[in-house]
């Protein structure tokens, strides 16, 4: 059995009379890379901060590799934080170093990796340049580079992809996929879903502090209604499995588009069947794939709405 | 502990490579430097040169002698102060042995007509402590030069007329050629009703030589007159040598105000460091906090150390910029008394003496470094609060008068009134003991108040130390206005923090 990387039982985490985080209960298993996600004020940052024992929570349990959070931890653990700043007159090979002597690191192991770190991130010639000399892009390297240096096997980034250019998304993208190819486990909050759907092996989704998913992309899909779109002569909507049928456009000679939204639970490929074995006829059967956009806006939208 | 040993190295290296950091390390020293060198070059003006043409005949040497007894007086006093500060025992009752004071003329004539400074020298010399420096006096501020520079019996006029080109000029005295700064020309028929006495001089008279000149002239017309009136000249002399019988107590060596003040220099220069360090050095320390919320920095921090563990290293840090700062400095200060021979070396010297024993040392380490953690504690509380050097001003400026005015009053009393009564009760609150006790240390502190307010100093440091914990824990990460006093105290109090 894989171990769990990051679990949170029944965690709640309230700031004076406001909860941020409202018994959420995941677990995050080791190796991968885990996606949290949901809109501003969900209750990302306040539960990873929770993992990494920046903030304790007021009830629950949360174990981080198999421990209680803690700076014990901090050898295991690379985190890149939603807001990023460095030492502007520090040096950027100082910079990496003292984050990995910071992590437990010797001053010569620290020193070694930051190097390797340094020229892998295309920094080699600026390693003893001072911070607020870099441009922004190799500031958020530079950042990067603290939360990788000591070779973390729980990589944390809250909001990783904020502030990038898309070349530096693509560039952090493939880092994210060669460190969790290396062994690590990655877990990184977004409101990107585009991000998430290229990088998570596994989701979870929240809203207003409480999860309303967690699982894979395509155990997200089988939670909302499945749409599909049919040329057919007859009226689909009576057809088993099919919970809404709306004619979009006459197709000629009696033929017409319709887009279907099937009942929850009733897989397309049924209706396929269905329909071949009774001859109703079809021109055309092409089913719509939710992306996880779709996804979050079924479950998060519909939760946003019973807002008080 | 080795996390919080790593953001003090951090710190302590970011400070240290500011500009700042060294312009205030080197301030001391160039202050030091200067005034040493300028106590030299002040000493080292040239004695002048004057010429005094008697046409009369009757004053040059009661002129002569006059400024010749006001020098020797200068050199006995001189030699009663290098004697209290540099010689074993009491002595054998000589002149230079009772302390410097105002010497009446007999005593620096019986001075005089004892040998003078060669043999007072021979005297003293086996009573000196090792390492004493040679005898030092000012040269005589004026040396006769020859009458014959110009005419004497042709009148003032043709007197004048000589002499003037050569103000200024060097002429030759008897301890080689000085600058001219004044020709005094006496008439033939100077009396009460005569020519007045001309003085030619370069710019400003020199007031001594002239106060000595009106006083000697004063004193012939005088003498004169009283003939006239039928007093023989032998009474005039003996009333106008009455002297009124002054017995001075000079009090034993150590024990008066300005060598209490030259003990208490060390100390009292220690507290007025401490303020300056631990405000400059607290508000680099602000600043850098500051960066560190205000950039977003501070959670990757916290993600590796706890806010407690980044606390202690920052006090620890700046802690040690502190006592870098006044190492240097106190170095400095002790090069300056023992390498620099000068005024500025006379007063740290026997401060510095008075610190070498291991108590007082102890104290005066134990004191700066608790002065200094009590300050920047609050200087750190400030900066856990502030997104900003604007919030951090509306708190700064309350807490810096608070801070500050007391310990500047207190200060001031020490150096005007040693007895003041605010010290004594500046010792008693701890934000204020460190200072207190260090501005009272030169003049002796009893053992049960210095052990009393330590204790209170110590448990005032502790709960400082756990009120900034908890302040610095809850605000690092918060944002938006700074939590008003209430709100702080509620912060502080609280069982559990969120």
């Amino acid at each position: 059995m894989a171990l769990n990387v990051l679990t949170l039982d029944d965690v709640e985490k309230r700031f004076g009379g406001f909860t941020a985080v409202d018994n959420l209960s995941f677990a995050v298993p080791e190796g991968g890379i885990f996606g949290f996600l949901g809109g501003n004020g969900a209750g990302k940052t306040t539960s990873l901060r929770m993992a990494l024992d920046i903030i304790r929570p007021t009830q629950g349990r949360i174990t981080v590799l198999g421990r209680s959070p803690g700076r014990e931890n901090a050898a295991l653990i690379g985190f890149l934080p939603e807001e990023r700043g460095l030492y502007r007159r520090m040096g950027v090979l100082d910079t990496v170093s003292y984050f990995g002597r910071l992590k437990g690191m010797s001053a010569s192991a620290a020193r070694k990796a930051s190097e390797a770190l340094i020229d892998k991130l295309g920094l080699g010639g600026w390693a003893n340049q001072t911070v607020d000399k870099l441009s922004k892009g190799m500031s958020q390297k530079v950042q990067l580079a603290t939360a990788l240096v000591n070779a973390p096997r729980l990589l944390i980034l809250d909001e990783p992809f904020s502030g990038l250019d898309p070349v530096n998304q693509g560039v952090l993208e493939d880092l994210i996929r060669d460190t969790a190819r290396g062994g690590a486990t990655v877990v990184f909050s977004t409101h990107v879903m585009q991000h998430a759907e290229r990088l998570c092996d596994r989701l979870l989704l929240l809203s207003r502090g409480r999860k309303v998913f967690e699982g894979t992309l395509v155990e997200g899909a089988r939670v909302m209604p499945r749409r599909l779109s049919v040329t057919s002569r007859a009226d689909p909507s009576r057809l088993p499995g099919v919970a809404a049928a709306q004619a979009v456009g006459d197709a000629g000679n009696g033929w017409r588009d319709w887009e279907l939204q099937m009942l929850p639970g009733h897989d397309p490929a049924d209706l396929l069947q269905t329909c071949t074995n009774g001859a109703f006829a079809l021109r055309r059967f092409q089913t719509r794939e939710p992306s996880l956009h779709d996804i979050f806006l079924h479950l998060v939208g519909a939760d946003e709405e019973s807002r008080p | 502990m080795r996390r919080a040993l790593l953001i003090a190295t951090r710190e302590y290296r970011q400070v240290t490579s500011t500009r700042g950091f060294w312009i205030l390390l080197l301030a001391l020293p160039v202050v030091f430097g200067v005034s040493a060198l300028a106590g030299r070059w002040i000493k080292s003006e040239p004695t002048a040169a004057y010429v005094l043409a008697d046409a009369s005949g009757r004053y040059g040497s009661v002129i002569e002698k006059r400024l010749e007894i006001n020098q020797q007086r200068e050199v006995l006093s001189d030699l009663a102060t290098y004697v209290r500060r540099w010689a074993r025992g009491p002595g054998k009752g000589a002149l230079w042995d009772s302390g410097p004071r105002g010497f009446d003329d007999r005593e620096v004539q019986i001075f005089m007509a004892s040998g003078g400074l060669p043999h007072a020298l021979a005297q003293i010399a086996p009573r000196l402590t090792s390492g004493a420096p040679r005898f030092h006096t000012d040269p005589p501020p004026y040396l006769s030069a020859s009458d014959k520079l110009a005419p004497v019996d042709q009148g003032p006029a043709a007197f004048g007329a000589a002499v003037t080109p050569k103000i200024g000029e060097k002429v030759m005295t008897s301890d080689g050629p000085r600058p001219l700064a004044a020709a005094i020309y006496v008439p033939k028929a100077f009396g009460t009703s005569g020519p007045p006495v001309r003085v030619w001089v370069r710019a400003n008279p020199d007031s001594d030589l002239v106060k000595v000149l009106r006083a000697e002239m004063s004193g012939a017309l005088r003498l004169e007159a009283m003939s006239a009136s039928g007093v023989a000249p032998a009474e005039f002399e003996r009333i106008s040598g009455l002297n009124a019988p002054l017995a001075i107590t000079v009090p034993t060596k150590g024990h008066t105000p300005s060598q209490l003040l030259e003990r208490s220099a060390l100390p009292l220069g220690l507290a007025y460091l401490l303020l300056i360090a631990v405000m400059t050095t607290g508000g680099m320390m602000l600043q850098g906090l500051i960066e560190e919320r205000s950039n977003k920095l501070i959670e990757s921090v916290l993600a590796c150390v706890t806010p407690s563990e980044l606390m202690y290293g920052k006090l620890l840090g700046l802690g040690g910029v502190g006592l870098t700062t006044v190492t240097a400095w106190v170095a400095c200060a002790v090069g300056v008394a023992f390498v620099m021979p000068g005024d500025v070396a006379d007063l740290l010297r026997p401060s510095i003496e008075s610190a070498a024993h291991p108590w007082m040392a102890f104290a005066l380490i134990f004191y700066f470094v608790s002065g200094y953690a009590v300050v920047s504690a609050i200087y750190l509380a400030i900066g856990s609060l502030s997104d900003s050097i604007q919030d951090a001003q509306a708190y700064l400026v309350p807490v810096v008068m608070v801070i500050l005015l007391p310990i500047v009053f207190m200060m001031t009393s020490m150096v005007t009134d040693p007895g003041s009564a605010l010290p004594h009760i500046l010792s008693w609150i701890p934000l204020y003991t460190p200072f207190a006790m260090l501005v009272r240390l030169g003049s002796g502190v009893s053992w049960t108040e210095a052990i009393g307010t330590g204790v209170l100093l110590v448990a005032f440091m502790a709960i400082e130390i756990f009120a900034v914990g908890r302040i610095f824990q809850v605000s690092l990460l918060r944002t938006g206005q700074p939590p008003k006093l209430g709100a702080l105290v509620d912060l502080v109090v609280r069982k559990q923090v969120d």
